[in-house]
Formats: C-alpha cells, sequence, structure tokens
C-alpha cells in the first residue's frame, strides 16, 4: 500500500484546519438539522463533537461524508475548496468515517471485509497480498488483528479496530467516529483512545461524536458542542469546562443529578423477581444463559452489565416469560411462571422495556391510545367493546405522572420517532404499578432530559417497592442507578457487586474475562 | 454391473443435470435472491437446447442457446423482483409456470422428433479402471464439464473478486453499496448467471440424458435444485455432493425394478423425493446459521 510507505505530513502550517466548514446549513423539509455552522478540524488532533440526539452531529458528519448534500455553505479540507457530493469523493480526499452500525459483513473475514472496502480491479483476489498489507498497515497503525480471521467470530471492540483499520487503508487523513464508545467495555474503550493517540501521533486527525463528557476530557485536545442544530461552542479547551457547564450547553439548561442518597431497600419485604438455577437457549439455539442465580428484592434495582451478546437479551425474556427455560425456575412476585410464558409474567405483575420497542413492543398501524387499551383490555373492557373515555383518562393520569410527554392519544405510531415510541412504552411500563418493571436499554435513543426522567422514573418505582432490572451497556449509567449491578459473561453470571465498592474497571474486567 | 455401482453411473448420469441447477441457484442465492422458477429455467433450457440442436445439428449451440433461454427466464424473475420489487417467492412460481406454459406451447412440435445428441465418450484408459471408469470416466461431454463447474463456481464465489462482492450483496447489501458497489447491478448478474446454468443443466437434459424433449421433461429437478442449495449450506462443492445424492437416488428406482424387487412402483418413484425430504430434517436446523442474511430478508424485501 502506497500510504504505507510514505510519511503522513501535516498538510497544512500549524493552526490552520486540515477540515473547515462556513455557515453550513441544511434543512430537511422544515427542520433545519444544521443552521449555518461552522467547524474546524486540525491536523493531528482528536476533536470530541458533543450534543444530544437529534442535535445535528450525525447530519453535519454526513455532510462532511459526501452522505447529505448543504443547502448553503463551504468545506475547505486541506486548506482548498472542496465540493463532497459522495462518500466516494469523501475517501479519494482522505475523510473516512467509522459508523455506529459499523460497515462489516459478519459472514466474511477479515480481509474480505477490506478488500470490499479498498478500490481494487481485476477478477482475482490476491490474498496473500491483502493479507500481508493487513499486518502491515495493522503493523503501522498499532490496532492488531488477524486477517483470516470471520468478523462473526470479533468482539465488539476487535471489530471497530477492524473497521477504523479499512478506513486508514483506504488511505484516510481524517477519521470520524461516530459514538465509537456506546457498545464498549471500558477496558475496550482504554484500548480504543489508545489507538486514537497513535493516529494523532502520526500526524491523522480524528473527530469523535460522543455524549460522554469524562471521555470527551480524557481523548480529546479540543471539543464543540452542537445543540439544536447550532454550534453553542467551538473548538474549547475540554478540561477548562466541568460537567455542568458541557451538560448546560448541550442541553441549554441544567439537568438535576440524581438523587446520591437513597434509602435502602427495606428487608423482609418479598421478593420481585426469582431466578433458580435458570439455562436458556439462545435464536440460535446455543446455552444463551447457564445456570444464571439472580434475586431481586422488592424496592430493590439490579443492574445488569455485559458486553452486548451475552445472555443480556435472554435474561430479559425469561424474566419476562417471554423465553422458554431448558432448566431452572423464574418466580415473579411469588408466583412461578411455570411455563405459563408471557401472560403469567404480567398477571404475576411484571412489565418489560424492550431493548428494540420498534420491533418489539408497537404495533405500527395502531394508534397510541390503541397501545394503552391493548396493554390492559380486561381493565378497560366495556361489554364487548373498549372503554375509550376510560382509556383517554387513564393515559393522560399516565402521562401527567410519568412527565415524559408522550405524543398525542390519535396519532399512529407508525408516525412517530423512535424516541417517540420509546416514551409511550416508557409511559406504559413505568406509569403502571407493576411489582416487575425489566428494562433493557430504557435511554437509549433519549436526549439527556429525557434520560434523566426515566431514570428517575425507575428509580421511583423501586421507591413505590418494585424490583427493577436495568440492563443497559452504560457502566457508568448502572453504577449510578443500581443497588447491585450483576455482569453477564457468555451467559453466565460474571459476578454480582455493589456500586460502591467497585468500580468501572473492575465491572469491565469481568465483563471482558467472566469470573476470576 | 453390480448394484452399486450401477447406481453410481445413475448417480452421476442422472445427477448432471441437478447439479448445474443447484449451482445456479447458489450464486443467485448468495446474491440474496431465491430463484423458485429454476424449474422453469430448466424447461426452457432443454427445449432451446434440443430446438436449436434440431435446427443447427450441432448440440454445442445448443447448450449456449438453453443457456441464454434460462438466462432470460430469470431476467424476468430479476426484473420483478429487484426492480419492481415484488414478492420473490410468488414471482418464482410465476416464472416456473411461465416456462412450464412457454415450454409446452412451443415444445410441442419436438416431441417426438430425433437430433444429433451428445454421445458419451469413453475416456482412454481411465474409463477402463473398474467401477471407477463406469461411475465418472464414460459420460457425455457436458457432464464432463460438470466435473469443473462445481470447483470454478466455488473458485468464483471465494477467491475472486466480484465472487465477494456478489457474497456480500446477499449478506449486507448497504455495506457494498457504501463502498461504491452497485448490489442492484450484482443481483442481477448473480440471478442471471444462475438462470444460465440452470439452463444448461435442462439442455443436458434434453440432449444428453434423455435425448428427447417431452413436456415438463425436467419433472421437479428444479424445485430439488432449490432444495439442494439449502441442504448444501449455500456451499457449491455440498450442493455438487447432494446432486449426486438425488441422482443415486433417482437411479435406485430402476436399478432395484431391474432385479425383480418392483414391489410398488409409486414407493419406489417416490424414493428420491423421500431421501431430500429425510436430508432437509436431518440437517434442516443445524445449518440455519450459514445463510446468507439477505436471504432471511425475502419477505420484507422491496427490491434493492
Amino acid at each position: 500500500m502506497s500510504l504505507l510507505t510514505e510519511p503522513v505530513t501535516a498538510p497544512t502550517i500549524e493552526g490552520e484546519p486540515l477540515l473547515a466548514v462556513r455557515d453550513l446549513t441544511v434543512r430537511f423539509g422544515e427542520v433545519v438539522a444544521n443552521d449555518s455552522v461552522n467547524f474546524e478540524v486540525r491536523a493531528g488532533e482528536v476533536h470530541a463533537l458533543l450534543g444530544e440526539n437529534g442535535a445535528g452531529k450525525s447530519t453535519l458528519m454526513k455532510l462532511i461524508y459526501g452522505v447529505n448534500k448543504p443547502d448553503s455553505g463551504e468545506l475547505h479540507f486541506a486548506g482548498a475548496p472542496v465540493r463532497i457530493d459522495s462518500p466516494a469523493t469523501a475517501r479519494k480526499l482522505g475523510i473516512g468515517m467509522v459508523f455506529q452500525d459499523l460497515r462489516l459483513v459478519p459472514a466474511l473475514t477479515v480481509a474480505e471485509n477490506v478488500a470490499l472496502a479498498l478500490p481494487l480491479k481485476g477478477i482475482r483476489l490476491d490474498r496473500a497480498k491483502l493479507a500481508r498489507d493487513i499486518a502491515e498497515a495493522a503493523d503501522h497503525f498499532g490496532l492488531a488483528c488477524d486477517p483470516s480471521a470471520l468478523v462473526r467470530h470479533l468482539s465488539i471492540g476487535e471489530r471497530q479496530r477492524v473497521e477504523i483499520l479499512k478506513v486508514l487503508m483506504a488511505g484516510a487523513k481524517l477519521v470520524i467516529l461516530d459514538e465509537p464508545t456506546s457498545v464498549l467495555a471500558p477496558q475496550e474503550v482504554d484500548a480504543l483512545f489508545a489507538g486514537l493517540r497513535q493516529l494523532r501521533a502520526r500526524g491523522l486527525s480524528v473527530v469523535i461524536i460522543t455524549h460522554k463528557l469524562h471521555e470527551a476530557r480524557e481523548i480529546a485536545d479540543r471539543v464543540s458542542v452542537l445543540r439544536g442544530g447550532r454550534m453553542v461552542m467551538v473548538g474549547a479547551d475540554p478540561t477548562a469546562y466541568d460537567d455542568r457547564a458541557l451538560i448546560e450547553a448541550m442541553v441549554g439548561r441544567t439537568v438535576p443529578a440524581l438523587p446520591a442518597s437513597r434509602p435502602a431497600p427495606r428487608s423482609g419485604a418479598g421478593t420481585a423477581l426469582e431466578l433458580h438455577g435458570v439455562s436458556s437457549r439462545g435464536d440460535g439455539g446455543h446455552l444463551a444463559l447457564h445456570d444464571v442465580n439472580l434475586t431481586i428484592a422488592s424496592g430493590e434495582l439490579v443492574g445488569v452489565a455485559g458486553v452486548s451478546g451475552n445472555g443480556q437479551l435472554e435474561l430479559y425474556e425469561v424474566a419476562l416469560g417471554l423465553r422458554s427455560l431448558e432448566a431452572g425456575r423464574v418466580i415473579v412476585a411469588g408466583t412461578d411462571l411455570a411455563g405459563g410464558g408471557p401472560r403469567a409474567a404480567i398477571e404475576a405483575g411484571g412489565v418489560g422495556i424492550p431493548e428494540d420497542p420498534v420491533a418489539d413492543a408497537v404495533v405500527p398501524g395502531l394508534s397510541v391510545a390503541e397501545h394503552m387499551a391493548l396493554a390492559d383490555l380486561k381493565g378497560v373492557r366495556k361489554g364487548l367493546g373498549i372503554d375509550w373515555a376510560k382509556v383517554r383518562s387513564r393515559m393522560a393520569a399516565l402521562d401527567e405522572r410519568t412527565g415524559l410527554r408522550m405524543a398525542p392519544q390519535a396519532r399512529r405510531v407508525a408516525e412517530l420517532s423512535g424516541g417517540n415510541i420509546q416514551r409511550v412504552i416508557l409511559t406504559r411500563a413505568l406509569g403502571s404499578d407493576a411489582k416487575l418493571v425489566v428494562a433493557a436499554y430504557p435511554s437509549r435513543g433519549l436526549d439527556v432530559a429525557t434520560t434523566r426522567r426515566t431514570q428517575e422514573l425507575l428509580l421511583e418505582r423501586r421507591a413505590a417497592g418494585a424490583g427493577v432490572l436495568v440492563i443497559s451497556e452504560d457502566v457508568d449509567e448502572l453504577l449510578e442507578l443500581s443497588d447491585r449491578i450483576l455482569v453477564l459473561h457468555a451467559g453466565r453470571v460474571a459476578g454480582i457487586v455493589r456500586p460502591a465498592e467497585t468500580d468501572r474497571y473492575a465491572i469491565g474486567e469481568l465483563m471482558l474475562k467472566g469470573a476470576p | 454391473m453390480s448394484l452399486p455401482v450401477e447406481v453410481m453411473v445413475g448417480a452421476v448420469r442422472g445427477g448432471t443435470s441437478i447439479l448445474y441447477a443447484a449451482l445456479g441457484e447458489t450464486v443467485s442465492e448468495r446474491a440474496g435472491v431465491i430463484n423458485l422458477g429454476t424449474e422453469g429455467c430448466m424447461l426452457v433450457g432443454a427445449l432451446t437446447g434440443y430446438a436449436v440442436t434440431a435446427s443447427t445439428g450441432n448440440p454445442w449451440v445448443g447448450v449456449i442457446a438453453g443457456a441464454g433461454a434460462g438466462a432470460l427466464l430469470a431476467l424476468v424473475h430479476a426484473v420483478l423482483v429487484l426492480s419492481r420489487g415484488a414478492n420473490q417467492l410468488a414471482t418464482g412460481l410465476v416464472v416456473l409456470f411461465l416456462g412450464l406454459g412457454l415450454t409446452s406451447l412451443f415444445g410441442a412440435a419436438y416431441v417426438g422428433r430425433s437430433i444429433n445428441a451428445f454421445t458419451p465418450i469413453a475416456i482412454p484408459g481411465l474409463s477402463s479402471i473398474p467401477g471407477l471408469g463406469d461411475i465418472f470416466f464414460n459420460h457425455d461431454p457436458l457432464t464432463y464439464l460438470s466435473y469443473l463447474a462445481g470447483p470454478a463456481v466455488w473458485w468464483f464465489l471465494y477467491r475472486s473478486r466480484p465472487g465477494l462482492i456478489m457474497r456480500a450483496a446477499g449478506e449486507r447489501q448497504e455495506v457494498l453499496a457504501a463502498y461504491g458497489h452497485s448490489p442492484l447491478r450484482t443481483r442481477y448478474l448473480a440471478v442471471i448467471g444462475g438462470g444460465a446454468l440452470a439452463g444448461i443443466g435442462g439442455a443436458q437434459l434434453s440432449t444428453a440424458y434423455a435425448n428427447a424433449w417431452f413436456e415438463n421433461m425436467t419433472q421437479g429437478r428444479g424445485f430439488i435444485a432449490v432444495a439442494l442449495v439449502i441442504f448444501a449450506a449455500w456451499h457449491p462443492l455440498r450442493a455438487v455432493g447432494g446432486a449426486y445424492l438425488f441422482g443415486a437416488a433417482l437411479a435406485l428406482s430402476p436399478a432395484l425394478q431391474a432385479r425383480g424387487y418392483g414391489f410398488n412402483q409409486f414407493a419406489l418413484d417416490a424414493i428420491p423425493y423421500l431421501v431430500t425430504i429425510g436430508v432437509l430434517v436431518v440437517l434442516g436446523r443445524k445449518r440455519a446459521h450459514a445463510a446468507p442474511e439477505g436471504l432471511k430478508k425475502v419477505f420484507e424485501m422491496t427490491g434493492a
């Protein structure tokens, strides 16, 4: 590869940006996604771009990568004005993007995935040369990987490394990473950051999109903040601001912290969930849960940490009777589900917030009100029909109680955004008087304020005496919320720890390596 | 000839047409498109191959024409499925019936006509090896060509750049698109190529195996080929093995009858299909993970 033999030269003099965005505006219909945005990235810097969901971060990055087109404004790259009308143009200029849903084909090997991304010609695929080039690039950039490994067999962290390597081998001088840490264990985040520092040392530029403030402060030389499509902070020194100031820049107001001290779970209040020796198979037929034992007391919040795909999904389903058991017993609020399926779990007082509400919890053609009725058809029965007035008054009460600002009742769910669908599901689950709340990634896709409100609601359920199980990728969130944290590794309980007696690295160790 | 040798000779003789069709369907499905009309592609290949051989006197020209006819019918499938967003399974059946109808209509004139068909060529030396000689080295040229077809398709899919692109199209077309390749074009090529191979399979049936044309002469071989692709876990070399297994099952019935085991004609005729069902039952679930990701979206796909 020619790019490996040429030294990477900083193309501009000190202070002159590698990439400059001037007065860029993008509209999607009525919505102004980017409103005369100015932004710049210097050669050899790591630049963090902060902002809430929907603030326009992805829009801006897609503009730079040629996926979106600006309505007005200019882009300069390496000192010259450029028009980037497609990702191919961006790649040719030396701009690479690592998307959150990595652009990898799991069924293919690392080398084959790299080959897809390179502008190769000819019929024959020179596998030996490809493997050599990958090894060389891996060595050069300090991103070790095995060219012949199937991507399917790699961990998320390893896949991300392959993706970054791929982008670099295609000749990128500027690498944009979209929320790269959201699915990584703390140790993997460290490894990623070590890799990014290597790139910086070689004169490459990195833009990292994130909403985790401590990460921005750790890795970034400079930080910019987008809010509502406008840049509210440009190229600032991240160490000069504390969390409060950065959150205020992102959200536009202060977000209250969670209450730091909480009453301990009452003893003798009974149990909300008991898992005894639970084993269960995943969709692929493999044993996804292996002899899991867990008891959640009423009024207790237990977090579940783990690298995605280590049995969290199956744990969620088992707890709510959605997945059959291979062995063991599941007891919800004193009632043994005994193979009674989801109906038994619901009748025992269990509710769930699924990982992917759009796919698993809504019927797109039905309205918001119809969803509410669907959750409790018995409670709103009127003869053979449904008492819609009752449904509406209940919904208004739930909305009031949760403060989640659910979409209007008559709207069809198909018309709602992912975040608004999540609000409907959250309102339904957290407004109820359930004895057990099982939440899988409850804050995914929500803005900062709604995430905080959701966390408060989970704690309110806990305070009201419900047992709460929260599955999350965000170890910091779990440390903040949980009474205890269960770490899953390869379907087994790697450990159950108390937040006060551990830290995110100890949890990361369990996530990556299992029980000591 | 002993029974095992006779059955294995029959396996190669009867399995070759299915082998071509199964390889074609492997390519198509690897790129993410199921063509249930493979049977129809075989039929148009068989008739076209027969008719062109009849008029030119050259079976090679016939086979090439047969491949073209199979490709053309597969193109109908590709247009409907890829450009019009039609349901793959329904469209495949439509393509099958189109092939069946067209060949019944235009084939009537060729029923009972004789042609200058392919003739078996014994490979000197090799064909006199006891057992193996009869099984592998005393066949028509299309059968010899089929020995190369499996490895060739394997090389194409797993060692060539266009093959890699084709597999990626069947797995994650959005990744392919992200790097400037066209999943649509790739899938078109795969479906058309698959149809051409099915057409060759059909032509082998009419110009080398049966040396005759009659209505619906493929008798479900195209569907067997589609089933084989799944049983072979979308791997071309396993598909070759499967084709021969089915060929052997086809040959078993006449071989048993010739030896006086004619207990029930219908039961014997059902053997190949029972074997297929048995194999699918045994292997069905285990290989599920081998399926190209794109195939799992057949029902929700609206074009590419």
